[in-house]
């Protein structure tokens, strides 16, 4: 049963233009026209370069950004049009997992007094109720519970990224939104911490939308996948068919890209190799965003590419290609 | 579990214990700590002290030089006169008078025109001065502090306003506002002494609080507005936390340390805006004494007939030694404060 | 034949407020004319710093010292001030992981090019702002005659990085040492830009260092692979070599770790225990010890040698070394006779 629903999801920043007074000349488009829907208890992984708008669909769920239209409806509330106060018992529902694990932590609390804060704020049990929480939190993601005494900075990059999750889970949300849980890790530590996410998973029955731009990680955690490019989903499907058929041009282009800790492989691997930079999101191309470097541009009659946006196609599993286009041209 | 662990879980001092350990580290800003400590710890027994009154006039003398020995004591003739004590000094006085009785210092440092003796004058002056000094940079705090802190987190339209009223007080001419403050209010001491209460000293506090706020408030925005964008204040909000909250737990200790060292660094400003203001008479008033107003004499002991050096030398070693000591405590916080990667 | 580059016994320690740290401890390889090594290493590794200490660019908080440091012949322990210069930047040369800290944010990029031909060369304004836009043409920057006069902050990641491999390459350098150039990338720039690495070096017969964390690239570009863990080098090898049959428990835990795209999903990553250390205590002990899973009571008590192994029933070509004490465990391989 659905737990999260994203409709038409739309974030656009302004940009203020110079001078005295402020003037909107143009805007970010950094989510555009984004839907998906999460299953209770299943994992979705987003995947994007940077600049595909990823980041900022994490923060819009989360409530940390207002978007500029479309709906997020969690269990079948809307979310966006809520207040802040209304919102309030909506935080112990969603929680999420930052990208740094050092900036994500105030350097001066300790490690118990920064898992237990979100139980302070929503005013959970008694001090000493909250401390003991604390420490059977840290256990539970693979820390010493005597670590709860310790600062932030006295400790590994891993083991802060375990704190992190440890608070995200204070109050045993449904919904875990992890913006890049295991990038800022030592590859050595990846591992563990991405065991200790599918564990946690299934141990909690745990609902993740994993963000991430390694396809590798993701692929260990999530069992479907979305693939952003410039604010837009161009292809969404089940992981094991997304990974051995990606239809994108830019899934394909992506998933190439990967370098194989094999040197036999990567030797044999024909890699396609995008031109040109990726596009900016204050002036995105017209027609589909990726035109510019596709690479079977040319396999499209004309510049339909150039001028028509490709509209997401049903079956197998959605992309927005005109290479995949059912939708015969009016 | 993680192996390699028992390394980490060393002694772990916190980030105040920490910075008080590379404090103690750094040798000159741990010696001006010390040294600032003793001066104050003098300032505030002072009437304890077995030192003449710093008012007691002995018009017919010359000034007398400092003379050695320099630890010579006279008995007989202690005139226990001073301004308007509060109570507590009164007590001290009565108590310093029968535990030493008549004993005083005998002009270790000479005496001024008047025949008073300065190294009294030096030790109740400090007195006047510190007291200006912390007063004057505790309301700059309070003020200061709060001010920038709403502004940064509030951001848009009402920081904007904020930092303009800020920028608007900062393009006034300070001193020449301080001069006109004080002069107009001169003019209506008796009402304000009456009704209010305030005496001359006092406004002379608030005025210099009212107006070293302005940079204190911009120092603690700037580094509000650093933090506003850190995660773990995003992590907060995310579980709910609302402003005042947010306010307390993260931003406040987080701006403790630059506010800190700021609040060091602007005691001497306000220590030599004070010597300037008793300078042009617009200070502190006789009988009572501050280093400002023996800057005063001091100048006035420079004259073709003669110089006596000692009432310029000793007043500049005093203040000069106490400015410096706050220029290098401040320093030696900065760099103690600084948040640092920890180990590894 | 004499290597281009030869380090041997490279020791660094920092001396700071709060004690001493010796980052490297007998770090060293030799580099062939126009070969590509990687040196593979997380945090706490070292491998930075070996690099930058061999280029001579630590503060004088660093305490330097090295058994032998050789390059193109010179040694660089005995250059001082211009002839360490001379040899430092033109023909050794850099590029680092951070393009946006790499480039002064106050000079156009054109400025910055032209600056190193005008030091090194003594070119002229105009004859070294045709090479600049030359060399910007040859890293596959579009219209690089207008893009002289444009602001770092005005390009994206992949553009500047690529203008700080073009200003690395100005002066034709015999060795370029890349300490993580794409890991601050995306993943297709990133494919871009070590294209663009392989195509120059093949051009200009560059001996390259290859600094990074990740096992693929190093699997796609390099010959030669060094492995490094808490300031000492734990394992050397040609990369099938290392990739085939990898003798040291790091290596070999960290190739198992790494997730890839063709891995079981069905079961949890066989993970590393504990996090990377740099602590001096490692010195008198195997320093990868506390995670270890082959770790024995010796690994403990000393600190293992560098030594050649070879598969089993081949002859040895001095080039698969590693520095534990339970190598002979692995299957495959013998120590060298």
């Amino acid at each position: 049963m659905t737990l999260l629903d994203v409709h038409g999801l739309t974030v656009r920043f302004p940009i203020r233009g110079g001078g005295l007074f402020t003037r909107d000349r143009g805007a970010i488009h950094a989510v555009e026209d984004v839907s998906f829907a999460l299953d209770r208890g299943q994992a979705l992984g987003l995947v994007g370069e940077s600049g595909s708008g990823k980041s900022t669909i994490a923060r819009a769920i989360v409530g940390l950004q207002q978007p500029t239209s479309g709906s997020v409806k969690l269990d079948g509330t809307e979310l966006t049009k809520l207040t802040d106060d209304e919102r309030r018992p909506f935080r112990r529902r969603v929680q999420m997992v930052f990208q740094d694990p050092t900036g994500s932590l105030d350097p001066r609390l300790t490690v118990g007094a920064i898992v237990a804060e979100p139980l302070a704020i929503q005013r959970l049990g008694t001090r000493r109720e909250r401390r003991a929480r604390a420490k059977s939190l840290l256990e539970s993601v693979g820390l010493d519970a005597a670590h709860a005494e310790r600062y932030p900075h006295e400790l590994s990059g891993g083991q802060r990224q375990r704190i992190g999750i440890a608070r995200a889970l204070a109050l045993e949300p449904e919904l875990l939104v992890l913006d890049e849980p295991v990038s800022a890790l030592d590859v050595s530590v990846q591992a563990s911490v991405v065991n200790l996410l599918a564990d946690l998973r299934a141990r909690l029955g745990l609902t993740y939308l994993f963000i991430a731009h390694d396809l590798a990680v993701v692929r260990h955690v999530c069992e479907r996948v979305a693939v952003m490019y410039l604010g837009r989903i161009v292809e969404e499907g089940p992981r094991d068919a997304l990974f051995a058929n990606p239809r994108h041009p830019y899934t394909q282009a992506l998933l190439s890209a990967v370098p194989v800790p094999d040197p036999v492989a990567e030797r044999a691997h024909a890699r396609i190799v995008l031109a040109g930079d990726p596009p900016s999101p204050a002036h995105p191309p017209t027609g589909c965003a990726f035109h510019p470097r596709c690479p079977r541009r040319a396999e499209v009659p004309g510049d339909r590419c150039a001028v028509e946006l490709p509209r997401l196609s049903r079956a197998p599993h959605p992309v927005a290609c005109h290479l995949v286009d059912e939708t015969p041209r009016a | 579990m993680t192996g390699g662990d028992d390394r980490w879980l060393q002694a772990s001092p916190g980030p105040w214990r920490r910075a008080w350990e590379d404090l103690r580290a750094n040798r000159p800003a741990f010696v001006a700590f010390w040294f600032l400590a003793v001066v104050a710890a003098l300032s505030l027994v002072a009437p304890l002290l077995p030192l003449p009154s710093p008012i007691a006039l002995k018009l017919a003398d010359e000034p007398l030089a400092p003379t050695a020995p320099w630890n010579a004591f006279t008995t007989g003739g202690f005139r226990p006169e001073y301004w308007d004590l509060s109570a507590l000094d009164r007590a001290l006085v009565a108590l310093r008078q029968s535990i030493f009785g008549d004993l005083q210092t005998a002009h270790w440092l000479g005496t001024d025109q008047k025949g008073r003796d300065l190294l009294a004058r030096i030790v109740w002056g400090s007195r006047t001065s510190l007291a200006v000094g912390l007063l004057a940079t505790l309301a700059s705090l309070v003020v200061g502090v709060t001010w920038g802190a709403v502004a940064g987190l509030a951001g848009g339209r009402v920081d904007r306003v904020m930092m303009r009223i800020v920028d608007a007080l900062y393009s006034l001419p300070f001193i020449f506002v301080v001069i006109f403050l004080i002069t107009v209010m001169d003019g209506w001491r008796e009402e304000l002494q009456g009704t209010l209460g305030l005496s001359r000293e006092s406004l002379f506090y608030v005025t210099i609080g009212l107006f070293f706020w302005l940079t204190m408030a911009r120092v603690v925005r700037g580094q509000v507005l650093q933090l506003r964008h850190a995660e773990f204040i995003s992590a907060a909000r995310l579980a709910g936390a609302r402003w005042p909250w947010i306010l307390r737990v993260h931003v406040l200790p987080n701006v403790l340390g630059i506010v800190v060292v700021y609040l060091t660094l602007s005691i001497p400003s306000v220590l030599l805006f004070e010597s300037f203001l008793s300078f042009l008479g617009l200070g502190i008033e006789p009988p009572k004494v501050s280093w400002g107003l023996l800057a005063v004499e001091g100048a006035d002991a420079i004259s073709p007939l003669g110089l006596d050096w000692w009432l310029v030398v000793a007043p500049a070693v005093a203040m000069g030694s106490v400015l410096l000591a706050l220029n290098v405590l401040g320093d030696g916080l900065r760099d103690a404060l600084d948040p640092k990667g920890g180990p590894a | 034949m004499s290597s281009l580059l030869e380090v041997d016994g490279l020791a660094v320690t920092f001396r700071t407020r709060r004690g001493e740290t010796r980052a490297v401890d007998d770090f060293g390889y030799m580099l062939d004319a126009g070969e590509t090594l990687g040196i593979v290493g997380e945090s706490g590794s070292g491998k930075s710093v070996a690099h930058l200490a061999i280029l001579g660019l630590l503060p004088a908080s660093a305490h330097v010292t090295a058994r032998r440091l050789m390059f193109d012949g010179h040694d660089l322990t005995r250059l001082r001030g211009g002839e360490s210069r001379r040899l430092r930047g033109p023909q050794m040369s850099m590029v680092f992981q951070d393009p946006m800290s790499s480039l002064n944010p106050l000079l156009t990029i054109g400025r910055q090019l032209t600056e190193v031909l005008e030091v090194h060369e003594n070119a002229t304004r105009r004859d070294a702002r045709r090479r600049a836009a030359a060399a910007l043409g040859e890293v596959g920057i579009s219209d690089p005659e207008a893009r002289l006069d444009v602001y770092p902050h005005e390009m994206s990641g992949g553009m500047r990085q690529r203008v700080g491999i073009a200003m690395a390459l100005l002066c034709r350098p015999k060795l370029l040492i890349a300490d993580e150039p794409t890991t601050a990338l995306d993943v297709t720039i990133q494919a871009q830009v070590l294209d663009l690495l392989r195509v120059l070096q093949h051009e200009h017969g560059t001996a390259i260092a290859f600094i990074t964390h990740s096992l693929g690239v190093v699997a796609g570009l390099c010959e030669r692979v060094l492995v490094l863990y808490a300031g000492r080098v734990v394992e050397s090898a040609s990369v099938d070599a290392l990739f085939a049959r990898p003798l040291h428990p790091y290596t070999r835990g960290l190739l198992a770790s790494v997730p890839r795209l063709d891995g079981d999903t069905s079961r949890p990553l066989p993970a590393i225990a504990g996090h990377p250390t740099s602590r001096a205590e490692a010195w008198t002990a195997c320093a990868f010890a506390a995670r270890c899973p082959l770790v024995e009571d010796r690994c403990r008590r000393s600190v293992p040698q560098r030594d050649e192994y070879v598969e089993i029933g081949r002859e040895g070509d001095g080039r698969h070394r590693t520095a534990c004490f339970r190598a002979d465990s692995a299957p495959c391989m013998e120590p060298a006779p």
